[in-house]
């Protein structure tokens, strides 16, 4: 048997596992180890399980993650959710379709101290639902456009999805962190516009029109939450751009931070702290175990040249970059249907990182690209993480109401990756200028 | 069978407990770490306690994750079928994080004689490769008894019918 | 590990992992050029696959990732692995030990046959060479020692920090991935490196200044998996031994050492404009550099004693074969 072909059964063998429901860490794990042992023997499984584990685990910018992590679930604590939706609400209320602008807007702002999608469409989802089906929106337009704005999650940073890229890519979180600014903030405008159209189009997607009208008081008066969250921000990602903090020390700053935010709000009991902690550890570890099940199947995969067969197939083609760039994106799209999207991203980027590196591909840019797919993906069905986990939160909303609302949004995801793809800027410019 | 299992859930606890402590430490010290390194005074050793740290949450919250059912992993098949099958398939599962766990923890204790330390702090890695032993034993653990939980769960068949069906669990 | 091909024609295939990418010179100039001349000296009986960017280890790992078979051939850190028997080779990372790469060679392969007898035997010693020597690179001049109190200098391994704090700078303990970023940021106000792994790294847009003073190099110690070693004919285990090995440590020997100079004369042409410049210090001044390095020798003598090595004999022998071989004592 050839080496490329073990290689290829260590692949479906994983998938199959994969889809018998068996945890996907231990899905990419086992064939991987039996990969391993069958092609370089039980001395180099040993001795490489012990050097993968040891050097993913002793690791200084991956300590990022869990205290970002933290950093989310102390705002969650702190009941800071609630008033962000409060404040659009105030701000956006009397316009039609404004609660969904309220739902993107407060998710947006959720996203700049959560590294999380699913983190911030579960947060939000609590408190959107239940206010825009009141005001009469329909089921659909209503699930869209929490799943959508949870997205942001890791588009704005801090973001997870970045620490994990850049730590496979070597390249610099600080810059893919502030790479993801921009973007963010476009990504936002474009949702809301998704929505403006929408009630446009079809006015009937919210039946009764929402009389909440309050004075510019009171508006102003409910900013004072999004402060926190604005301070805590620029503080955190203010100190990573102007180059006073590395990304470890941001992340544990900004976990001291939301501390202190929950604490002086009266907000922190002894069960929320501990909880905050214990939430943090449970993703840590389910997160830390498909990364160390990554790299060794990635191992397998390597020493089979698969990805260089790969490259070399796809040169052999004589195909031009931005047809490239679009297979790789309709690639991840199909990808990201089935799969979840950790294992995604940690298993194909070095298997197309020579690919890139051949394509001239800025790696930071292509960050940004990487984010915008998966975003894709944790709303496309039938495996979608953000649909799945509104299902949970909100009971009102079935699974195929919301994947139908969730579609409606793939189109302004699109239409910024086409943007950034002809305008880099948009991903670049503010790394560019980093101090 | 009772006190083999709640000997394995404390053991659990521990884990958890410690993974707590040192995630609360992490917090506090890199922020000392940042705000002195800013006021020009840089911490020597600073990464090293940070990657030290790392090892302890990391493998300390395995167990956890294991009993609190965190890990991912993809129902959209397995949930529409008979439930016999998926016990049957929960067994495959359980059965497949009892192996790798276990060979982890034992592949670690084979090769613990290798003598490393830090660069910087000189602090030895031995304790902390006793640290990853013990995270993936407590994961082993942890999986045996949901082992043995679905196996006696597809011997009765009252429990069986009862069973809900289980959902798809989640984060990202 | 191996693969047939053809009828008769057994090809040993031997994969060969570097941290460094494709672009690289130590790639370009180098490792291809000798995984080329293995083949056409074996006829094409031994094909080396060539790994870059650590795709199979990074170099913490090295020693074990090899002597595990993780992959064939790679080269590893003397000075991260003082813990294990490879102790006795870290002399030659000491301060101010060596200056060129192609000295290394010379004096450690005399040294390993006299102090290196009990290395394990499921690594194969190839060769022994090093990187170009380190410099420091800085934003303000760097003169006199005086000009290094209180800098935030970054740094790696117990040798180099212990150094640093002899010269009252702040040692800063950064991995050399992220040393762009803490130049430019002013995370730290100095790092070393050496010179062509500086423009690598752009360091040039992020220092304005360097100053030679060939503060130690880094040796990379070749070694090939046991079991990779022993399923090779014997015919082609005696060619590794005296043609293919040596020429390895050669041509990298070469690289460093024709290619240091340049470097430190496209970092002087490329800092120009913004009123950067190389900074060679006078004989007195550089004395005063070297000092410090002293006590940190009389260390390592004691640390080998502690280790059971006759530490004093060890230190004898390397500075007179140093001398031998034309390379004067720092102190
Ligand atoms: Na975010
Ligand atoms: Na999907």
């Amino acid at each position: 048997m050839t080496v490329e072909l073990v290689g290829l059964f260590v692949i479906i063998a994983v998938f199959v596992l994969m889809f018998l429901r068996v945890p996907i860490a231990i899905s990419m794990a086992i064939p991987a180890c039996i990969g391993i042992f069958y092609l370089r023997g039980s001395e180099t499984l040993i001795t490489f399980i012990n050097s993968v584990i040891w050097e993913q685990s002793f690791h200084y910018t991956l300590s990022t993650i869990p205290l970002f992590i933290l950093m989310g679930q102390f705002l969650y604590v702190s009941g800071i959710s609630q008033e962000l939706f409060t404040t659009f609400q105030n701000w956006f209320g009397k316009i039609k379709g404004g609660l969904g602008f309220a739902t993107i807007g407060s998710s947006a702002m959720f996203a700049a101290a959560s590294g999380s999608s699913v983190a911030t469409t579960g947060t939000m989802g609590i408190i959107a639902s239940r206010e825009m089906l009141n005001a009469g929106y329909n089921k659909k337009l209503t699930g869209g456009a929490i799943v959508a704005g949870g997205t942001l999650g890791i588009l704005i940073p801090p973001s997870t999805t970045f620490i994990i890229y850049g730590m496979i890519t070597e390249q610099s979180i600080g810059k893919l962190l502030t790479a993801g600014i921009i973007p963010g903030i476009l990504l936002t405008l474009l949702f809301m516009l998704t929505i403006a159209i929408c009630v446009l189009v079809k006015p009937d997607m919210v039946t009764t029109h929402s009389q909440r009208d309050v004075g510019w008081k009171e508006r102003f008066r409910s900013l004072k939450s999004n402060i926190w969250i604005f301070i805590l921000f620029i503080v955190v990602i203010g100190g990573l751009y102007f180059g006073l903090f590395t990304a470890t020390e941001s992340a544990g700053v900004g976990a001291l931070g939301a501390f202190l935010i929950s604490l002086l709000r009266g907000k922190l009991t002894k069960k929320t702290f501990v909880d905050a902690f214990f939430e943090t550890i449970k993703t840590t570890g389910f997160m830390f175990a498909i990364v160390l099940a990554a790299f060794t199947l990635n191992y397998v995969l390597t020493i089979t040249r698969l990805p260089y067969v790969l490259t070399d197939f796809l040169f052999s083609l004589d195909l031009s970059a931005t047809m490239i760039f679009i297979l790789i994106v309709l690639m991840y799209i199909l990808l990201g249907a089935v799969m979840d999207t950790l294992a995604m991203m940690v298993v194909t980027i070095p298997i197309i990182l020579p690919l890139l590196e051949r394509l001239g591909f800025d790696l930071i840019w292509f960050g940004v690209i990487i984010v915008l797919v998966i975003e894709l993906a944790l709303i496309s069905p039938p495996i979608g993480m953000n649909c799945f986990v509104l299902n949970g939160v909100a009971k009102d909303l079935k699974l195929g109401e919301i994947f139908k609302g969730a579609l409606i949004f793939i189109a302004p995801i699109l239409v910024l990756i086409t943007l950034i793809y002809i305008f880099p800027d948009i991903a670049l410019f503010l790394p560019n200028t980093m101090q | 069978m009772f006190s083999i299992e709640k000997l394995i859930s404390y053991i659990t606890l521990v884990n958890k407990w410690v993974a707590f402590a040192t995630l609360v430490f992490m917090m506090v010290s890199v922020s000392y770490f940042a705000i002195g390194r800013s006021m020009g005074h840089p911490v020597l050793g600073d990464v090293e306690l940070v990657q030290f740290s790392m090892v302890i949450v990391i493998m300390c919250a395995m167990p956890f994750t294991e009993k609190t059912n965190s890990h991912i992993a993809i129902g959209i098949i397995v949930d529409k079928l008979p439930h016999r099958v998926q016990t049957i398939l929960d067994i495959l599962s359980h059965l497949l994080t009892l192996i790798f766990s276990i060979l982890v923890a034992l592949f670690f204790v084979m090769k613990l004689d290798v003598q490393q330390s830090s660069d910087l702090l000189r602090i030895s890695y031995t304790p902390f490769k006793l640290i990853i032993v013990c995270g993936f034993t407590g994961w082993a653990l942890e999986a045996l008894v949901k082992l043995v939980q679905s196996i006696s769960r597809l011997n009765n068949k009252g429990v069986m019918e009862l069973e809900n069906e289980r959902g798809i669990r989640v984060d990202s | 590990s191996g693969n047939s091909t053809g009828s008769n024609e057994y090809v040993y295939e031997l994969n060969f992992n570097i941290q460094s990418n494709t672009t690289h010179p130590f790639y370009t100039e180098a490792i291809e050029p000798w995984a080329k001349f293995v083949e056409e000296e074996t006829d094409g009986k031994v094909k080396i696959t060539v790994y870059s960017s650590s795709a199979l280890g990074t170099l913490d790992t090295a020693y074990e990732d090899i002597k595990g078979g993780v992959y064939d051939i790679g080269y590893v850190s003397p000075m991260t692995n003082i813990d294990t028997d490879l102790f006795p080779l870290s002399i030659g990372d000491l301060p101010f030990a060596f200056t060129d790469s192609l000295d290394v060679m010379k004096v450690m392969e005399k040294y390993r046959d006299n102090f290196l007898t009990e290395m394990s035997d499921q690594a194969v010693w190839m060769t022994i060479s090093s990187t170009d020597a380190y410099q420091i690179y800085s934003n303000e001049p760097i003169k006199t020692i005086e000009d290094l109190k209180n800098k935030k200098f970054r740094t790696e391994g117990p040798y180099n920090i212990d150094l640093v704090k002899h010269w009252n700078s702040v040692p800063v303990s950064i991995n050399y991935v992220e040393m762009y970023e803490a130049m430019e940021k002013g995370t730290v106000d100095l790092t070393e490196y050496t010179s062509i792994g500086a423009l690598g790294f752009k360091l040039e847009e992020v220092s304005k200044h360097l100053t030679k003073i060939d503060k130690n190099v880094a040796q990379l110690l070749f070694l090939m998996n046991g079991s990779a070693f022993n399923n090779l004919p014997e015919d082609i285990q005696k060619k590794f031994e005296e043609v293919l090995n040596p020429k390895l440590g050669e041509l990298i020997g070469q690289l460093y050492h024709t290619q240091s100079a340049d470097s430190i004369k496209t970092f002087e042409e490329k800092v120009k404009d913004k009123g950067g410049s190389v900074i060679i210090p006078s004989e007195e001044e550089l004395k005063e550099f070297k000092k410090p390095s002293k006590e940190i020798w009389d260390k390592w003598v004691e640390e080998a004693d502690k280790r059971g090595y006759q530490g004093q004999e060890m230190m004898d022998y390397f500075l007179e074969t140093s001398e031998e071989e034309g390379i004067s004592k720092p102190f």
